[in-house]
């Protein structure tokens, strides 16, 4: 039998055999990034030039550059300036809330009881739902005249607290963010569940030796190696609830008197129902650098963490 | 489309367009959807067709997507068959763009069984709908006198919003084109504006209980629509469709064919009888390859029988007089009741209504929840309107 060292198969391929295997890479490569630079670069691009024009999608061929007009503009627009500080809120709110009640819904998943594989199994559920069927549900529930909310409300004696809760200008904004804990807790706790069973049962039963009890078993060995997982879950899902727009387009469209505006919401309704692409672009473009600008704080947060 | 329209569509096209392929794929269902694709793929001159609602239509004409139809309508047998204000709400800068397959105007509908048993009358002025509307919430347990949407950005909002503000602008849109300067600029006051702001701002907080239930306030077009069918209100300005709900239940149907009356909206002081005209023309792309099979196609869906069918689906009305002259229209009280109501109809001037409805629901929204008074509210309306128009975003 005969082997040869890696520098000596290194030595003996031709230069051509060298091109025609980088040739197969590429070639290989090409279809992934022929989609992402056509799905993702080339509308970014576009989005950043429209949004230095006054195209209007029913003026298409009146498009001029108009310089920083737009985001001046748009900085200076009291329902933009709301909607921002809307979707920071939401967005802190939400991944802070989920990564906590995920923590609390994993430890109990976690439990050997009696029919926990139930539970595990449909913990789910309200993760595979479609948005659009989340938001009925949620508007049914809370509708002034039939919601059930206010006909428990009712029966229990607390008629003076019904209201039609979406147009309440108090409640809207916390309803719009218990659908989103709603959707989202189950998801972070089965994640947060898989990396949990990962965790060698060892260094639970040395730390029970050495005396520690359940809190500091939690504080000193599982939160440390979910650190990982929670920076993934905290990443993916600042983004996802800072782009989310179903959820608010779909229950209140921005009201009641913008209390629950957050800048897609905002955009949407300035591209679509106005037209006004150029001025849509800017705002999108504004969402895009907040966005980058979080995702890297995110990160550089949990790269601490994780590190440590 | 509602499916037995589309039923209707699939039995006969093939009989009466032969050597044409009609495409089955009738689009999305909700015009807003419908409105997205258009403006973005209708130069690629497909669909041939569109339906659209009026503010759609006149958006596809500023995009340069509907082709002038004036010429193949003139030549048309049936032209005279159209009542003349709906092919004038189809009339953009001087050219015809779209044939009307229904119309519709908002009109008052009141409980005549409360109104009876209160020893009310029907309203004829805003002040009158506030008081007896007050006092049905007031008497009736569980009812509000006064049932109004109020959502934010919602087309039904809008257009009751737009149907009192044309009684108090004297019938007239709130901008007017300027030929000389070639622009639109405002026609109307920031008083007029306050003045609906008031009368929805009253609604909601004049009378203790109040008008219209203030727990409604921001409800979207289905549930001001379910709350007057299932007696939760007593008034609400509304259009014809809702006949169609008397087949949802025995307390939907009982109220909407026993306990339901029409009346015009009512007027506010010095106000002309004037409410939202709603069109929904048939169009064909201007970048359509299949142009004459397009105008045989929109004779179809605007022909007396077509027109006579989806009206009696819809329970709309019908914007030919041949269709409004058979039997089953003639002889129906709710058809002939908002019949009578179409020559106060006043069509929306032709401009891009997306933003201006926003900032209109927006300033109702302040009023209702008291974030500004209307004074203040007319005016900040009246200067957001006015720099739209100054510009150039209408």
């Amino acid at each position: 039998m005969h082997f040869r060292s890696p520098k000596s198969v290194n030595k003996s391929v031709p230069i051509w055999t060298s091109l025609s295997r980088k040739g197969f890479g590429y070639a290989i490569l090409f279809p992934a990034l022929f989609v992402i630079l056509g799905l993702n670069l080339y509308p970014t691009v576009s989005g950043i030039l429209t949004s230095f024009t006054n195209k209007s999608l029913i003026d298409p061929s009146h498009s001029a550059y108009v310089g920083f007009d737009n985001y001046l503009k748009i900085l200076k627009d009291p329902v933009f300036q709301i909607a921002l500080v809307h979707s920071l809120e939401l967005t802190s709110l939400a991944v802070l809330l989920q990564v906590i009640l995920g923590l609390v819904m994993a430890t109990l998943l976690i439990q050997n009881v009696p029919g926990i594989h139930f539970f595990r199994s449909v913990a789910m559920i309200t993760w595979v739902l479609p948005i659009i069927a989340s938001v009925v549900m949620f508007r049914f529930l809370t509708l002034p005249s039939y919601g059930l909310i206010n006909i428990v409300l009712r029966d229990i004696g607390l008629e003076r607290l019904g209201r039609n809760w979406f147009g309440d200008e108090t409640y809207a904004f916390l309803l719009v963010l218990i659908m989103h804990l709603w959707r989202n807790v189950p998801f972070y706790a089965v994640a947060f569940l898989a990396a949990m069973q990962a965790i060698p049962t060892d260094l639970y039963e040395a730390a029970r030796i050495d005396g520690a009890g359940d809190w500091r078993q939690f504080w000193f060995i599982t939160l440390p190696n979910l650190r990982y997982i929670i920076l993934v879950m905290v990443v993916l899902h600042v983004t996802f609830t800072f782009n989310n727009f179903d959820f608010v387009y779909l229950s209140t469209g921005g009201g009641p008197v913008n209390a629950t505006e957050v800048l897609p919401t905002y955009i949407y309704k300035q591209a679509w129902n106005g037209y006004v692409l150029g001025y849509a672009s800017a705002g999108g473009v504004l969402m895009l650098v907040i966005l980058v600008v979080l995702v890297l704080a995110c990160n550089s947060l949990t790269r601490g963490l994780a590190e440590e | 489309m509602k499916e037995p329209m589309i039923k209707w569509l699939k039995e006969h096209l093939p009989t009466k367009l032969p050597g044409v392929t009609v495409n089955d794929n009738f689009g999305p269902p909700v015009y807003q959807d419908g409105q997205q694709k258009f403006v973005v793929q209708g130069r690629k001159g497909k669909p041939d067709v569109i339906e659209a609602v009026l503010e759609g239509m006149i958006a596809y004409q500023r995009a340069g997507l509907l082709a002038p139809i004036d010429d193949l309508f003139e030549k048309w047998a049936d032209k005279d068959q159209f009542i003349p204000s709906t092919i004038k709400a189809l009339t953009l800068n001087g050219k015809l763009y779209g044939v009307p397959y229904n119309t519709n105007v908002r009109v008052l509908l009141y409980r005549k069984d409360l109104f009876q048993k209160y020893g009310l009358s029907v309203p004829k002025t805003w002040d009158e709908m506030l008081q007896e509307a007050a006092t049905i919430s007031s008497k009736q347990s569980g009812v509000a006198g006064l049932g109004l949407t109020t959502k934010n950005g919602s087309v039904r909002t809008f257009q009751e919003f737009i149907s009192f503000f044309f009684e108090v602008n004297n019938g007239e849109n709130p901008f007017k084109y300027d030929e000389t300067g070639k622009k639109w600029e405002m026609n109307t006051t920031p008083d007029k504006l306050a003045k609906v702001l008031k009368l929805y701002s009253d609604c909601f907080f004049a009378a203790n209980p109040s008008a219209a239930n203030q727990n409604t306030r921001g409800n979207d077009y289905q549930a001001t629509d379910t709350d007057y069918v299932s007696g939760k209100s007593a008034m609400v300005p509304m259009g014809p469709w809702i006949y169609s709900y008397r087949t949802t239940g025995e307390v939907a149907k009982k109220i909407l064919e026993e306990e339901t009356g029409v009346a015009p909206l009512p007027l506010p002081p010095g106000g002309v009888q004037a409410t939202y005209l709603e069109v929904k023309p048939i169009s064909i792309n201007a970048f359509s390859k299949e142009k004459e099979a397009a105008w045989e196609l929109v004779k179809i869906l605007t022909s007396k029988e077509f027109v006579a069918a989806a009206n009696r689906i819809e329970g709309v009305n019908p914007p030919r007089k041949d269709v409004a002259e058979l039997p089953e229209f003639k002889n129906d009280w709710w058809e002939q009741a908002f019949i009578a109501q179409l020559p106060t109809g006043v069509a929306l001037a032709a401009i891009n209504w997306g933003l201006v409805i926003n900032d209109i629901t927006e300033s109702l929204q302040k009023a209702i929840y008291k974030k500004q008074t209307p004074e203040d509210g007319g005016k900040e309306l009246y200067n957001t309107l006015d720099q739209r128009a100054k510009g150039d975003q209408l």
